[in-house]
């Protein structure tokens, strides 16, 4: 028992073995520089950063000295402490344990590690030292393997667990991880993890029920992280937001897609069906694995996709729930002493396949993790982006949009659809502007991007026309079932590309006579819109007349292109191939008259009293002309100059 | 003064241009970061999905959250419950808010004032508009009658002491009540904190139907399903109590809360005065923080300036 007050104080710093350090004299200042008596050459560490002083009353007290980054016990703030029971703190980076007796230190030594080599050596006149060997994973080990790391622990770096896959980013050059939760870019060494031990729960940031979240600055040899209690912790986190971001989308770079639409567009009922159709189709036809990220995430997915398409009574008359503003569909964190409500992603791992026919060339490439929003409405309407409701800033991430027009919405649309018995037609069913809803997308989307009043984005904005079991008599063609074929030279099939941009232009043209305002609005935001046809189910839903609600029947869903805007998608990126040219089919090119004007050709058609409109992005493919036989092709620039 | 909020899908919202799932009510005057609170506690998971033939089993959420997030600490009463179609055939819910400061606090406790007629709303098929008055809170008291839900639901009325004892030993315990659909939680935590002191009453956080703690707030009396994932997490941590009533619940120990859930108390007159109904919060006691002592001579350390 020691005879005057001590204590023991051992410092963890990262990449650097720990020191404990016995303090009998006071006041003992800790700091980064020399004339301190505990020295900690870490650059958090302000220069005085705490002092360890004794009280009238014989007790211990540890006092932050107006610290930059101060002083953390679980996870709050402190200026001051009480040393009179063993204390895990947290200064900046560096761990600091407090304890009262050697043999509390001892214990605490114990709890971690499993053998310990110990060297006590005096080198000052007010403390001793403790020198110990760890063997374990330094945080500075983790974030470059070359250093120090011997053989066992770089073949532990290169397996599956957390800290292989940080040491893997570490290493690999790539700048930032992009949070799918809060869109907060932030790089590898500020990976949060998530405590373990039944004692750390209360996080400032997710509420009293949450496990706290730490900066680790230890692993198991296994590469996890270990936490204050000891125990190892697998689990990473955001710094900002603290919700958990599964390990296999830290390791793929993201790929955001945003789904917009106005209420009751059916944006659930489409990323249902798309999901569950590309789980098929992907693997089936394009070598491309397509499965979920993370089980946790996606499960709300997963209940819809099962109430569609695996309910065990296919006569039912089902109904996905109206997606909420808050609740299941939302993390609620506590960020600036505001609620805020993120959304939960849906997240998805995209590879190629073992079969791919250039699967080592475009593993690495194509390894992405897409991620997607299930929005409700309500959030696009104008006045509903506010601070505390971040829920569509995914869309300044996302390098392609899908937005959902439904036509039984537009009252213009609907006077042209006869013929049809759907509830959503019905004489009272509500109707509803929906230019409007791109409009306040397009401004939120210029207002957080500073892009400039009439300048375009990069971004790919493709208007999916919903319901088309409904109205597609309105199209003077037949759709194809599918836009792809076999192609014996990839061993996968390939994308009818020229067909998806005929199909689109043919859409246009009937949406410019019918909601002008749409096309213009889309065209005036994006350089690149493609517009496509599809239905989520494939034939009308019903009317339940006991309850009022419009339900589906599981055995007549039959979705049609919800796959499509994914696989036009995944060809821009060069993830799926298109026909090749020597393989497409082109009709013979009727010889029209074409004039470039700004960013639109004027092609004078004969019969037609104005010429047709046709934008840059339709240049190099072969285009019929809406109402006729004819087909032409706007050649590439470089060719319409020769 | 008592503050109240409407949360449902309309076809017109009360904020010019919102619909869908809106505020369709509130007070005048309703501070915007109170509004935004309230609406956050608007989320509710349905037990069954709306095509279920048990849908109208999905459980009613009668909650008591305290917050601080407004600067000071207030009460929020909530009923939050599905509701039928909107108006574009699609699933609905229906959440009514009651914000209120502790010198409006009835002597019954937040049960008690849950349960009295005509608090709540339970459906809602008006036009979107203020509400001009502040919300009146009815005064008044339990009749501190045996506790029969729970005789009826576990054959003991005693055990509705289990709740009020836990409190009572540890007033910042969590328990977690696991019910079936169709038992009246609101009835069984009435009961339960009809027992404890008109004091401590306010001090009680619960809901009737617990799936996720919204952030800034704490709950202690959780009630869940068997099935809920919260429940799933709560087991594995051996601090968590647990009260299951569709299983064995713990043996009980006879104290006097027991004898008073089976036998209840002699009624009691209600005070006439408003002031005397209303319960009496005892003045906050100041503290005083004694500062470090400076006895040691600082003068030789480095002066304090801020660091980037």
């Amino acid at each position: 028992m020691d005879e005057f007050p001590s204590c023991y104080l051992r410092v963890r710093c990262p990449g650097l073995p720990p020191v404990v350090h016995q303090v009998t004299q006071f006041p003992c200042r800790i700091g980064r520089v020399d004339g301190n008596e505990i020295v900690i050459r870490d650059s958090s560490i302000s220069s005085l950063h705490a002092v360890l002083i004794l009280q009238a009353n014989n007790l211990i007290q540890l006092e932050d000295q107006w610290s930059t980054n101060g002083i953390y016990l679980n996870a709050r703030r402190v200026s001051q402490l009480l040393v009179d029971r063993t204390l895990s703190l947290t200064m900046g980076n560096v761990k600091v344990d407090l304890t009262v007796t050697q043999e509390e230190m001892h214990q605490l030594e114990s709890k971690v590690h499993n053998s310990t080599t110990v060297k006590i050596t005096r080198d000052r006149d007010k403390t001793s030292t403790v020198m110990l060997e760890r063997p374990s994973l330094t945080r500075a080990e983790v974030l470059n393997p070359d250093l120090k790391a011997n053989a066992m622990k770089k073949r532990f770096l290169m397996g599956d667990s957390p800290a292989a896959t940080i040491s893997r980013i570490a290493g690999s050059g790539r700048r930032g991880i992009v949070c799918p939760h809060c869109w907060h870019r932030f790089d590898i060494d500020e990976f949060l993890f998530i405590a373990r031990h039944q004692s750390l729960i209360g996080d400032p940031v997710l509420g009293a029920d949450a496990q706290q979240r730490f900066l680790p600055s230890r692993f198991t040899l296994e590469g996890n992280a270990l936490d204050a209690g000891g125990t190892s912790c697998p689990d990473m986190a955001c710094p900002r937001c603290h919700l958990r971001i599964p390990q296999a989308a830290s390791e793929m770079p993201p790929l955001f897609l945003s789904i917009v639409g106005a209420t009751s567009s059916g944006k659930s009922y489409f990323l249902t069906s798309m999901s569950w159709e590309l789980r098929n189709t992907l693997s089936r036809n394009f070598a491309i694995s397509f499965a979920d990220t993370d089980a946790v995430n996606n499960q709300l997915l997963n209940d819809f996709e099962e109430t569609l398409f695996l309910n065990s009574d296919q006569e039912a008359l089902v109904a996905l729930r109206k997606t909420e503003l808050q609740g299941e569909l939302y993390n609620q964190v506590l960020l600036d002493n505001m609620m805020i409500n993120l959304p939960k992603p849906f997240m998805f791992t995209v590879t190629p396949a073992e079969h791919h026919p250039k699967y080592q060339e475009v593993r690495d490439k194509m390894s992405r993790t897409l991620v997607l929003y299930d929005n409700a409405g309500e959030h696009f309407e104008p006045g509903m982006d506010l601070v505390d409701n971040p829920t569509t800033q995914h869309l300044l991430h996302s390098d392609t949009i899908f937005f959902l027009f439904d036509p039984t919405k537009d009252v213009r649309f609907r006077r042209l659809i006869t013929g049809v018995d759907d509830p959503q037609l019905a004489a009272k069913a509500r109707v509803q502007r929906q230019e409007i809803i791109l409009t306040e997308m397009i401004n939120r989307i210029k207002k957080y991007s500073g892009m400039r009043t009439g300048s375009r984005t990069g971004k790919t904005l493709i208007v999916i026309v919903s319901k088309c079991d409904v109205w597609k008599q309105l199209l003077e063609f037949d759709l194809p079932k599918e836009p792809w074929r076999w192609e014996s030279m990839y061993n996968t099939c390939v994308l009818d590309v020229n067909l998806i941009k005929n199909i689109s232009f043919q859409l246009r043209h009937l949406l410019e006579e019918i909601c002008p305002e749409l096309v213009s609005t889309a065209e005036s935001f994006a350089g690149e819109v493609l517009y496509l046809p599809n239905s989520a189910l494939g034939h009308s839903p019903e009317l339940n007349d006991e309850n009022g609600m419009i339900g589906i029947r599981p055995g007549k869903v039959n979705p049609f292109w919800v796959t499509v805007p994914m696989l036009y998608f995944f060809y821009q990126r060069g993830f799926i191939p298109p026909i090749p040219v020597e393989n497409q089919t082109r009709m013979q090119d009727a010889d029209f008259e074409m004039k470039l004007s700004g960013d639109i050709y004027f092609v004078s058609v004969p019969g037609r009293q104005k010429p047709l409109q046709v934008p840059l992005s339709y240049t190099g493919w072969q285009l019929r002309c809406p109402g006729t036989d004819l087909w032409f092709t706007i050649p590439e620039p470089d060719q319409n100059e020769q | 003064m008592a503050l109240e909020l409407v949360y449902t899908s309309a076809e017109r919202g009360l904020r010019p241009g919102t619909r869908g799932y809106c505020t369709v009510a509130h007070t005048k005057g309703i501070a915007p970061a109170a509004l935004q609170i309230l609406e956050a506690l608007s989320s509710y998971k349905s037990l069954y999905a709306v095509h279920e033939e048990q849908q109208a089993d999905n459980p009613i959420s009668y909650s008591h959250y305290s917050s601080n997030l407004l600067g000071r600490s207030v009460s929020v009463l909530s009923r939050v419950s599905p509701s039928p179609a909107d108006h574009t055939g699609r699933s609905n819910k229906l959440a009514h808010h009651v914000l209120l400061h502790a010198r409006e606090y009835p002597v019954g406790g937040p049960l008690w004032l849950s349960q009295q007629p005509g608090f709540f709303l339970d459906n809602w098929k008006e036009e979107a508009h203020l509400l001009e008055l502040p919300k009146s809170i009815p005064v008044g008291d339990s009749t501190g009658g045996k506790a029969e839900t729970w005789e009826q639901v576990t054959g003991d009325a005693g055990n509705a002491a289990l709740l009020a004892t836990l409190f009572q030993k540890t007033p910042k315990a969590q328990v977690y009540l696991v019910f079936s659909p169709g038992m009246s939680t609101l009835s069984l935590l009435g009961e339960a904190l009809a027992l404890l002191p008109p004091a401590s009453r306010w001090q009680v956080t619960y809901n009737t139907y617990f799936t996720s703690l919204p952030v800034g707030v704490n709950c202690l009396w959780r009630c869940c399903v068997p099935e809920a994932e919260i429940l799933r997490e709560a087991r594995r941590n051996p601090q968590a109590q647990i009260f299951d009533l569709t299983g064995k619940l713990p043996p009980l120990e006879e104290n006097k809360l027991v004898e008073l859930a089976r036998n209840g108390r002699p009624a009691q007159p209600v005070p006439a005065s408003e002031a005397a109904e209303r319960v009496a919060v005892p003045p906050k006691k100041k503290k005083f923080m004694l500062l470090p002592q400076r006895s040691v001579n600082m003068l030789n350390l480095k002066p304090r300036k801020r660091e980037d």
